[in-house]
């Protein structure tokens, strides 16, 4: 195989917070390789680690021990430059809480990444339209936050992910804080840019509606990955969770 | 990967206008900081050009007796060789300088026409003397209470106007005849007394101290270096003088402020005779240094308290700018732009505010005339301060948490709940 085909990699990964006199082992010894284009949900209880996974995969929390690979480059080794050309180029974050900048527009917030990335304003403005009309707020973007509804935050969220073509897209509980339906229409368009644009999609979610969709589903139990299932696994087992 | 900075300006501008609520309670910090300071310091502005007398209360009037607050002349120094090459009998040289190497013209000038009024008004104390101590010994005795005719007293021999103050109603009491005999007899003693003392004066012309008092050059340094030397509180004086603000007010009424602290030493201001000298009294500048500098420390711990405030409540925000590639020194710099903006602007809204208040406040007490001797470059100055207190504070309580908050893992920041 060839070393390019996993986009992130982790080796023994730990985690521990300190908070007074204990300390919480939130991951312990996590083993992980993720193919590129694959769509991965890593699912686990409330406080299974899955949140602090994917702050590390995604660069936002340093490690206690162990060591997260994107594209065959340690992160540990990355500079604080290097850091955030990373996060700026390589990774879209999607969360729960979707934390759009509030004083900006749709339009504003979907191109304020191309701005870190040293886009020109005319370049980042088409870019931001183009990714606005992919999720189905062309005729929206000149709207704030607090004038849309979660749902139509969470696909201005998942534009401003994409809007330097990244190649992994990181979810955190995306459809955590919206209703079954929305839910739904986020799930599914993950999926879609997943397979039409090739992006690889990491979700840390409960959603049970994720696994309908999900290529391989990593289960976290108390730190540890508990099993990893392959879509065709579950397929018998989960049938059809819509029409609530 | 650098932001262009019209951009980074333009959000932080934004921010402002969007969250204009949060924004407007933090600039409000920053303006009444602001505020107060700048009216403690117009305190001293609006003071400073009024008319001598409105200036007295709170100043020290620096002349020949600068400590009493009275109207005495303006202190002409001579030194002592010079008055007795003018001619003036070393009696008079003794007497006026109390042994010093020099001596006050004015005080001698005064203390020579206080003695030439003796002179002409001791006879006639003499003579109310004498025709008190005349009078029948029938009308001084019996109890106080009891009264003397006013057609008994001039019997007696006392003259008209003196019964006539004594006794208007046509008699007066035992108790207060005898007190008017005591009373003329201790004028007459006072002035025998400063007569002796005095005399030296008697003999000096006229044209010596027309010739030692013309237009007469000191320094403001002579002034107060011949006034520290009086008493031991005068070095005070100098010191807190040499702190602070002076005012020359003219003979002719024009007034010059001299600010020592900005030009230099006293040894520039040349001053003529007649010349008056005001400076703040030591416990009136104290009391402005500590409102000065009160007044900074409260502006100072509210602005960072308001400034604290802002940047806290949006560490999920600078979490999430962070995840997008942000750099940590954008982070910072936007909250730089921001809160220099909003220092500035309520800096200025401030001072003008403080200002303001001070004038109109000087101006209902003190008359309109405020505003024409309060000079531009004093008001320009002071809102100069204002603005530079005002950003200053501004900016360095951002950089501390705008900085902390830029470091932070992303993670953490996105946690952090306020």
């Amino acid at each position: 195989m060839s070393a390019n085909e996993y986009v992130v990699r982790t080796k023994d990964l730990c985690k521990e917070f300190t908070m007074g006199d204990t300390t919480l082992r939130a991951l312990d010894g996590v083993q992980l390789d993720i193919r590129r284009g694959e769509y991965i949900s890593i699912m686990g209880p409330s406080g299974s680690g899955k949140s602090t996974l994917f702050n590390m995969i995604g660069g936002l929390d340093k490690p206690t021990a162990g060591t997260v690979f994107i594209n065959d480059v340690d992160m540990a080794q990355l500079d604080a430059h290097e850091l955030a050309y990373l996060r700026c180029r390589t990774i879209g974050y999607i969360f729960q809480t979707f934390n759009l900048i509030p004083v900006m527009t749709a339009l504003e917030n979907v191109s304020l990444p191309t701005i870190f990335a040293g886009m020109a304003n005319e370049d980042g403005v088409a870019r931001a339209m183009e990714l606005l009309d992919l999720v189905g707020l062309g005729e929206r973007y000149h709207h704030k936050p607090s004038e849309l509804s979660g749902g139509q935050q969470q696909r201005v969220a998942i534009a401003r992910a994409l809007a330097n073509s990244p190649a992994i897209v990181l979810a955190d509980e995306p459809t955590g804080n919206l209703d079954l339906k929305t839910g739904k229409e986020i799930i599914e368009l993950l999926r879609k840019l997943n397979k039409e644009q090739g992006v690889t999609v990491i979700s840390a979610t409960h959603d049970l509606k994720m696994l309908d969709v999900s290529d391989r589903i990593i289960w976290i139990r108390d730190g540890r990955i508990d099993r990893i299932e392959e879509r065709t696994d579950i397929d018998l087992r989960v049938g059809t969770v819509e029409g609530e | 990967m650098r932001l262009p900075l019209g951009r980074a300006f333009l959000i932080s501008l934004k921010s402002i206008r969007i969250r204009i609520g949060r924004s407007l309670i933090t600039a409000s910090g920053v303006f009444l900081g602001i505020a107060f300071l700048v009216s403690v310091l117009a305190q001293g502005l609006v003071q400073w050009p009024l008319p001598a007398k409105d200036v007295l209360p709170g100043y020290t009037r620096l002349d020949g007796e600068f400590e009493g607050p009275g109207d005495y002349p303006m202190w002409s120094p001579v030194s002592r060789e010079e008055a007795l090459a003018a001619g003036m009998p070393e009696a008079a040289v003794d007497r006026a300088s109390r042994g010093g190497p020099t001596l006050d013209l004015s005080k001698a000038v005064a203390e020579m026409n206080y003695f030439r009024e003796n002179e002409r008004r001791l006879p006639a104390a003499r003579a109310l003397d004498g025709a008190y101590r005349r009078l029948p010994r029938s009308l001084l005795t019996g109890k106080d209470t009891d009264t003397v005719e006013a057609s008994d007293l001039r019997a007696g021999g006392l003259p008209d106007d003196e019964v006539e103050r004594i006794a208007k109603t046509g008699s007066v009491t035992l108790k207060d005849l005898k007190a008017a005999k005591a009373r003329a007899a201790g004028i007459v003693r006072r002035m025998e007394g400063t007569k002796a003392r005095l005399a030296a004066f008697g003999t000096v012309p006229d044209s010596v101290i027309a010739r030692l008092s013309g237009e007469k050059e000191v320094t403001l340094a002579d002034v107060l270096a011949a006034a520290a030397q009086r008493s031991a509180s005068r070095k005070a004086i100098t010191s807190a003088a040499e702190r602070t603000n002076l005012m020359i007010v003219n003979a002719g009424g024009r007034k010059i402020r001299v600010d020592l602290t900005r030009n230099g030493s006293a040894e520039k201001v040349r001053m003529v005779s007649g010349d008056v000298v005001f400076i703040p009294e030591a416990a009136g500048a104290n009391r402005r240094i500590w409102l000065v500098v009160m007044s900074l420390l409260v502006c100072t711990i509210g602005i960072t308290n308001a400034m604290l405030m802002a940047v806290t409540e949006r560490f999920r925000e600078i979490g999430t700018m962070k995840c997008l590639g942000a750099l940590d020194r954008f982070v910072v710099e936007l909250f730089l732009f921001e809160s220099a903006l909003l220092g500035i602007a309520a800096s200025v809204a401030g001072a003008f505010a403080g200002f303001g208040a001070v004038m109109l406040l000087a101006a209902a007490t003190k008359g309109w005339a405020v505003f024409g001797q309060v000079g531009v470059l004093d008001v320009l100055w002071l809102f100069g301060i204002g603005a530079a207190v005002g950003c200053t504070v501004t900016l360095v309580a951002t950089v501390a948490p705008a900085f902390r908050a830029a470091k932070l893992p992303p993670a953490a920041a996105l946690r952090m709940e306020v």
